[in-house]
């Protein structure tokens, strides 16, 4: 066998050993196309069946669900689909279980404009008690929509709520005033009972 | 008014209206791509039946399991449409039926979210 096919079996196997060391259930780095998202979907909660509860369970579909949304229609990195006859958003979603937790990440290129806007609102979101962030849910939901977004400017907010902590972001700096923005959330397995 | 038959897909929530019941109903799940492109033309649809059929009563039953943030508007939208006939026409019957399951805490919560700047008669019940 030539050496760099040789290499490359190694690599297999080193990738099998450390996703098998490491807590990730899934990991995607792709176009998230609606279908995408389904699937990523199913692949997340099927295995979970078995052991997570269902207030959990739909806890963390919805979090996925918004995190591969906002990719979907806001990463700048586009890729076409020649089957949609349109593009969709390029990025990466990871979901990882340790014993007390879930962690479902996100990450995608935006804007230097949209760092300012997604930056703003996260802070905004981590100052809010949970009650004041249900306000706030609900004041920004009853605001007319733009006709030009696709979606209502509520998924960070809602990713906040399900989630019961605060979000973890990051930008990493791009060429050319780009960032890439990386979301976190975090959700306790025993979920605080009844009063969320 | 025609019935509406609208079938489920794996993103979107079959919505039914029988004429006989009056009764507006969506099951199952809704996080389509575009909630706005889904919504519109139910939402005309129900601007068109308080229109035109102003004597006749309207049930809206939302029997969901999920709905993302933009469904989440949308739905808005489709209640205070109820909710402004309510308030111009008091005699009217109209009412929103918000179906959860006993154990769904988070949709519980959602449909007291809907309830509280509404006035128009809304029953919680459980499936």
């Amino acid at each position: 066998m030539p050496p760099n096919l040789i290499a490359e079996c190694a690599d297999v196997y080193r990738q099998y050993i450390n996703l098998k060391e490491s807590r990730i259930v899934l990991l995607f780095k792709g176009a998230v196309s609606q279908d995408t998202l389904v699937e990523l979907g199913s692949l997340m909660l099927n295995p979970a069946k078995e052991t997570v509860e269902e207030n959990l369970m739909r806890k963390l579909f919805a979090i996925l669900v918004e995190m591969a949304q906002n990719i979907l229609h806001y990463s700048l990195e586009r890729e076409f689909k020649a089957q949609l006859g349109r593009d969709v958003g390029v990025g990466v979603i990871i979901v990882e279980e340790s014993e007390e937790e879930f962690i479902i990440s996100s990450g995608n290129m935006v804007s230097g404009e949209a760092e300012i806007l997604i930056r703003e609102r996260c802070l905004h979101i981590n100052s809010l008690s949970k009650e004041a962030l249900r306000e706030f849910y609900l004041k920004t939901r009853k605001q007319e929509r733009s006709p030009e977004k696709k979606g209502a400017g509520l998924g960070l907010i809602d990713i906040a709520r399900k989630s019961g902590h605060p979000l973890q972001f990051d930008f990493h700096a791009m060429e050319g005033g780009k960032a890439f923005f990386s979301l976190v959330a975090r959700v306790d397995k025993v979920l605080a009972g009844g009063t969320h | 008014m025609e019935p509406l038959a609208i079938p489920a897909s794996r993103v979107t929530p079959a919505v039914t209206f029988q004429p006989e019941t009056r009764v507006l109903e969506f099951t199952g799940q809704s996080y389509p791509e575009n909630a706005f492109e889904f919504y519109n033309p139910i939402l005309e649809w129900a601007q068109k039946y308080l229109k035109e059929s102003p004597q006749d009563p309207l049930a809206i039953a939302l029997k969901l399991d999920y709905f993302n943030t933009s469904s989440s508007k949308c739905l808005l939208d489709l209640l205070e449409l109820l909710e402004a006939e309510h308030q111009a026409n008091a005699g009217r019957t109209l009412e929103i039926q918000w179906f959860y399951k006993q154990d769904d805490e988070d949709m519980e919560d959602s449909g007291r979210d809907f309830a509280e700047d509404l006035t128009v008669p809304f029953k919680m019940l459980t499936l």
